[in-house]
């Protein structure tokens, strides 16, 4: 099956399939029931769903098809799944390296 | 009158492997390993993927002398030559053509017929140096022509691209035409950064302010920004102007629009920023999307990889989500998109 992305100006959830929420929910920490980002113009985007930090990484754990919101973006609605929290990149924001 | 004996040199080719020894060639005053092993003698190393079977064809084949001495060392094999005018510039000669063949010939069958050539007109040192001089020139010469070619086909495209679009850019951005261009004094990296993020900190947060300032003051480079309009950073010396063939141009920098995309949800352009000259790209500075989101009436400027110079608008967008790699490849097999 195709995996899901949505992307909402910016911000980008990406379904995934090789953590389930079982595991989410034991060894993640949980951060909120709510996520809430600020855009650079001062909205933010927010989805009613659970929020698990896991490494490096934030997760939604999306079990009722959910509505992700922002005040100039459309609505878009999520289903129900496992989704990691990605951002647009940018080259020109990339990590820059020493000189040598 | 000198009575002192010159001493002898030898010099060491150190045979090594493609893709797992490089080849070493060095003059040292002693025929053992001895000054190898404890590195007191001048050389240098040669990648050995790009010279290898050349090299060894060609060099086995002149030189009939056996050498003073053999010896392995560090993986490769050592042959040692007494030191002559002739062989060190024969080296040096062969090295630079087999480097220069693999690039020229883009079969292995032309490399054979030219090394064969040269092996048959090779009957001593000094006329094979003579031989392999005149196929470097011949190389030289075709190369630099095929690079040329390149370079101007590419300016063709892009200034054939520009004319194309330009319509379409100015009539989604009319104030293209007449952006701000911030000026940085400084030609120094720290006061650079400091100085290009009091400029970038008007618009964006610190921390992406600072990333922006650390990547530009990296060169001499012009970068354009879009928060509620357009504007451009740029070096001093650097003066905007407007031509055609062109978006704009900050003397041999030239902005090209290179692709364009029209959909429901946005309008988005593909801009290139190149170093050009005599009507030829010698180089790519940037390339980046300029587009204007239609559901929340916004413009946005995000730049891509460079090698993605040649791609459509779509795989640098495509990028920019993380789908495609530097090089334009998928990163995710399947996959279904929804955006807004």
């Amino acid at each position: 099956m195709p995996r899901k992305i949505y992307r909402q100006g910016d911000v980008l959830l990406e379904q995934i399939d090789w953590i389930d929420s079982e595991y989410l929910k034991k060894y993640g920490e949980f951060i909120s029931d709510r996520l809430e980002i600020s855009s650079e113009n001062g909205y933010s985007h927010r989805i009613d769903a659970e929020i698990y930090r896991y490494g490096s990484s934030t997760y939604i754990v999306v079990e009722k098809p959910a509505i992700l919101k922002h005040y100039q973006h459309p609505e878009i609605l999520v289903e129900p799944g496992i989704y990691q929290l990605r951002f647009i990149r940018d080259w020109l924001l990339r990590e820059s390296r020493p000189f040598d | 009158m000198d009575l002192e004996p010159k001493p002898v040199k030898y010099i060491h080719i150190g045979f090594g492997k493609p893709y797992i020894r490089s080849y070493h060639i060095a003059l040292c005053l002693k025929p053992t390993s001895t000054y190898i092993r404890k590195s007191l003698c001048k050389g240098y190393s040669v990648e050995a993927s790009s010279i290898g079977y050349v090299f060894n064809k060609v060099f086995r084949s002149v030189i009939y002398s056996t050498p003073v001495n053999i010896y392995r060392y560090s993986y490769r094999i050592y042959h040692v030559y007494i030191y002559s005018d002739s062989l060190w510039r024969f080296i040096d000669i062969l090295i630079d053509f087999s480097y220069k063949l693999n690039r020229y010939c883009k079969s292995y069958r032309c490399i054979e017929h030219i090394v064969s050539n040269v092996l048959n007109r090779c009957s001593n040192l000094d006329i094979c140096i003579d031989v392999v001089s005149e196929w470097l020139s011949y190389i030289d010469r075709v190369v630099r022509r095929r690079i040329d070619g390149g370079r101007k086909a590419l300016y063709k495209r892009f200034s054939k691209k520009t004319i194309m679009f330009i319509d379409k850019l100015y009539s989604v951005f009319p104030d293209i035409r007449n952006i701000a261009v911030f000026k940085v004094n400084s030609i120094f990296y720290s006061s650079c950064v400091e100085e290009s993020i009091d400029i970038l900190r008007k618009f964006y947060r610190d921390d992406q302010s600072h990333r922006y300032a650390e990547n530009i003051c990296r060169g001499y480079i012009v970068y354009l920004f879009a928060r509620d309009s357009i504007f451009a950073i740029a070096p001093n010396d650097l003066e905007i102007e407007y031509g055609e063939g062109y978006v704009m141009r900050f003397k041999d920098q030239y902005i090209f629009i290179d692709d364009y995309r029209d959909t429901e949800k946005y309008t988005v352009f593909k801009l290139i920023n190149t170093n050009t000259a005599n009507n030829m790209v010698n180089r790519v500075y940037w390339v980046s999307i300029l587009g204007y989101d239609k559901y929340t009436n916004q413009i946005f400027i995000h730049y891509v990889p460079p090698t993605l110079a040649l791609h459509s608008v779509e795989t640098c967008r495509e990028w920019l989500m993380g789908l495609v790699d530097s090089y334009g490849h998928k990163t995710i097999d399947s996959y279904s998109l929804v955006e807004v």
